[in-house]
């Protein structure tokens, strides 16, 4: 009895894991993996750099395993077909990150085309040149609702490392689920139930 | 029996706020705080301990179309998805905060408070329900008291318990329908003879009472159309046994004026609102200058923005959604078995169409995991289970059980891991929706 408890446990755990590959709803996600032979810049040579215009949002990872950054796309133009670009500062080669972007569902918009562009080295982009190859995250957002919105809509985007494959923002929320379970299994609380039911 | 059943209650809803709670403060999906940015005016107010820790939290999922309606300045939806979302619920929040204060957090607290509310009246009515339909004009029978206690003990671990915690409207739907079940078992009268009969002194409660309550349950949450099958029931009845004048003023009146109020609500409210320069819908029309069009906004707006519709949702990537469903199912089809084939009841059969309607429809037609958070608005199941529990004569019984009794046990279960494990995942912005 004690094992099949555990077992459940165990099944239950694999199944969220599962689950989590289906998220739909306001957020959209791609896995993405850096290149090993990818030139990354070196943060030194970023500020010495005198070519850099920092006009395009970005996002930097450095000192941290996560960040976002929250960027107002207006959607009149997206229907236009034009598409947002976020810069991605200060990633490792080989490692693989999340790039997940959030909306609020009171703003009925839908992300298209989410993806990573490379610009090789002076490459001029979006009116900005830089003496390093850059990585860049874009998508399109189109109004998806009647009467279509015109306005400027908050979008977030996060750049998440991750570890053994998972994003490291869902360990703490995953922890919390393995806790829970094992409570549960330790407690009996199944039995409990079944028992205050019988009983009452 | 009410201060133990009450007792539980408050105990099964602080765990699951204290789950709330203990979720880590960072969500999966992180598009709440762009929601409280823009609906709420003071940034210091968001990141308060209470709110980051325990309010915020509870802004997941449809609560967010919700707590907009709520506080929308003008009272009606922006969008026309909007509308799929119960303005019944929200105008009776609107009308208890009585634009006095649009503050979300204020708005969205009295919300939660009633949501508990009627979470908990649902469970009392229930009480008197299940009562009165396993009494079979006994007063004072053990037997009916007995799994009456055992029901709405079940009720409040409905496995809809997590999405319960925030602002849902299903509560409203669930008291409603109990109320309108309610009184409709206590206006009809089932002779020894077997003679169906709606005696005229009970006219108000049924084609008033019972009638107001599963039309507004309806225009709340639109599966509760399946209670109209009550309708359907009486009138075939009562047809049966020749009694036509009894048939037209008590189910095909009450029959008439909720299907009328539907109609009112699905086709002519919208049509008047969209169209015709919406188009897409609206060019279905049945007769020209007619306001019935083929597809009801509701369906369309199903069908267009969640993908809602035939099949649409047997696709791999939504089998987790389905072995999600699964015990709801079996517990489901099950319970309308056991009350037609194994233990006929004449009284539980309109009961057994709406337990397999609502499976049928919502395995085929909607996005099937929802059958965890909207079956409960339908006791059948939960009489199954408090049946076998109340015939289960003692926990060694339970330790080896047999055939429902299994069934029942694994059913209990897996409730046990559910609604802690769902809570969590609501609280976490994480699926299933």
């Amino acid at each position: 009895m004690q094992l099949a408890r555990t077992q459940l446990g165990q099944w239950l755990f694999v199944f969220i894991l599962f689950s989590i590959g289906f998220v739909h709803a306001n957020t959209e996600s791609i896995l993405f993996q850096v290149p090993h032979n990818f030139p990354l810049s070196d943060v030194r040579d970023r500020f010495v750099s005198s070519s850099d215009v920092d006009t395009v949002p970005f996002i930097s990872l450095l000192g941290e395993t996560m960040a976002q950054v929250t960027v107002k796309v207006n959607t009149t133009n997206a229907q236009l077909g034009s598409a947002t670009y976020i810069e991605l500062k200060d990633l490792q080669r080989d490692e693989t990150y999340q790039i997940k972007v959030c909306w609020s569902a009171i703003h009925p918009v839908s992300i298209d085309d989410l993806q990573t562009i490379i610009i090789p080295r002076s490459t001029e982009f979006q009116g900005t040149t830089s003496d390093h190859a850059r990585i860049v995250v874009a998508f399109q957002m189109m109004s998806d609702s009647y009467p279509s919105e015109n306005a400027m809509v908050p979008i977030q985007v996060s750049l998440i490392t991750t570890k053994l494959g998972i994003p490291v923002d869902i360990y703490p929320i995953l922890v919390v689920i393995v806790l829970l379970i094992a409570g549960l299994v330790v407690t009996r609380a199944p039995h409990v139930l079944n028992d205050l039911l019988l009983k009452f | 029996m009410l201060v133990g059943l009450t007792l539980y209650f408050v105990l099964f809803r602080s765990l699951q706020y204290l789950l709330v709670f203990l979720t880590p403060v960072r969500q999966f999906d992180t598009s709440t705080s762009l929601l409280l940015n823009e609906l709420c005016t003071s940034p210091n107010e968001i990141n308060s301990y209470w709110n980051k820790f325990f309010w915020n939290k509870l802004l997941s999922w449809d609560a967010v179309f919700f707590i907009k309606n709520m506080t929308s300045k003008d009272e009606k939806p922006q969008f026309e998805h909007e509308y799929a979302f119960s303005q019944l619920w929200a105008s009776l929040i609107r009308l208890i905060v009585k634009n006095n204060d649009k503050n979300i957090y204020h708005v969205f607290k009295v919300a939660v408070v009633m949501e508990n509310v009627l979470f908990y009246s649902s469970a009392i009515v229930l009480y008197f329900l299940t009562k009165r339909t396993f009494s079979q004009n006994k007063k004072h029978s053990r037997f009916a008291k007995s799994i009456a206690k055992k029901t709405s003990l079940l009720f409040s671990l409905t496995s809809a318990a997590g999405f319960l915690t925030s602002i849902y409207s299903e509560p409203l739907s669930f008291f409603l329908a109990f109320v309108g079940i309610w009184c409709r078992e206590c206006t009809i009268s089932i002779p020894v003879s077997g003679q169906f009969d709606c005696p005229w002194r009970n006219w108000f409660s049924y084609s008033i009472i019972s009638m107001s309550c599963f039309t507004l349950a309806s225009l709340n949450r639109s599966n509760c159309i399946l209670l109209g099958i009550y309708f359907v029931f009486d009138l075939i009845e009562l047809t049966k046994n020749r009694k036509f004048v009894k048939a037209i003023c008590f189910p095909l009146l009450s029959g008439l004026l909720m299907f009328s109020a539907l109609i009112y609500q699905q086709y002519y409210l919208p049509y008047n609102t969209f169209c015709p320069q919406r188009g897409e819908w609206c060019t279905s029309q049945l007769l020209p200058r007619l306001f019935v069009t083929k597809t009801s906004l509701y369906s369309y707006i199903q069908g267009h923005y969640w993908g809602v519709g035939f099949l649409k949702y047997w696709t791999p990537n939504n089998i987790p959604n389905f072995l999600l469903a699964i015990p709801n199912i079996i517990i489901l089809t099950y319970s309308s078995i056991y009350f037609s084939k194994i233990y006929p009841s004449y009284n539980l059969k309109p009961l057994v169409w709406i337990t397999r309607s609502l499976v049928i429809m919502v395995c085929l037609f909607a996005h099937v995991q929802i059958l965890n958070r909207i079956a409960s608005f339908i006791p059948l199941h939960l009489w199954y289970l408090a049946d076998r529990l109340v015939k289960t004569s003692g926990p060694e019984q339970m330790d080896n059980p047999k055939g429902d009794d299994k069934i029942v046990k694994l059913y209990i279960y897996w409730l046990a891991f559910w609604i802690p494990l769902q809570t969590v995942l609501f609280a976490a912005f994480l699926p299933p929706a």
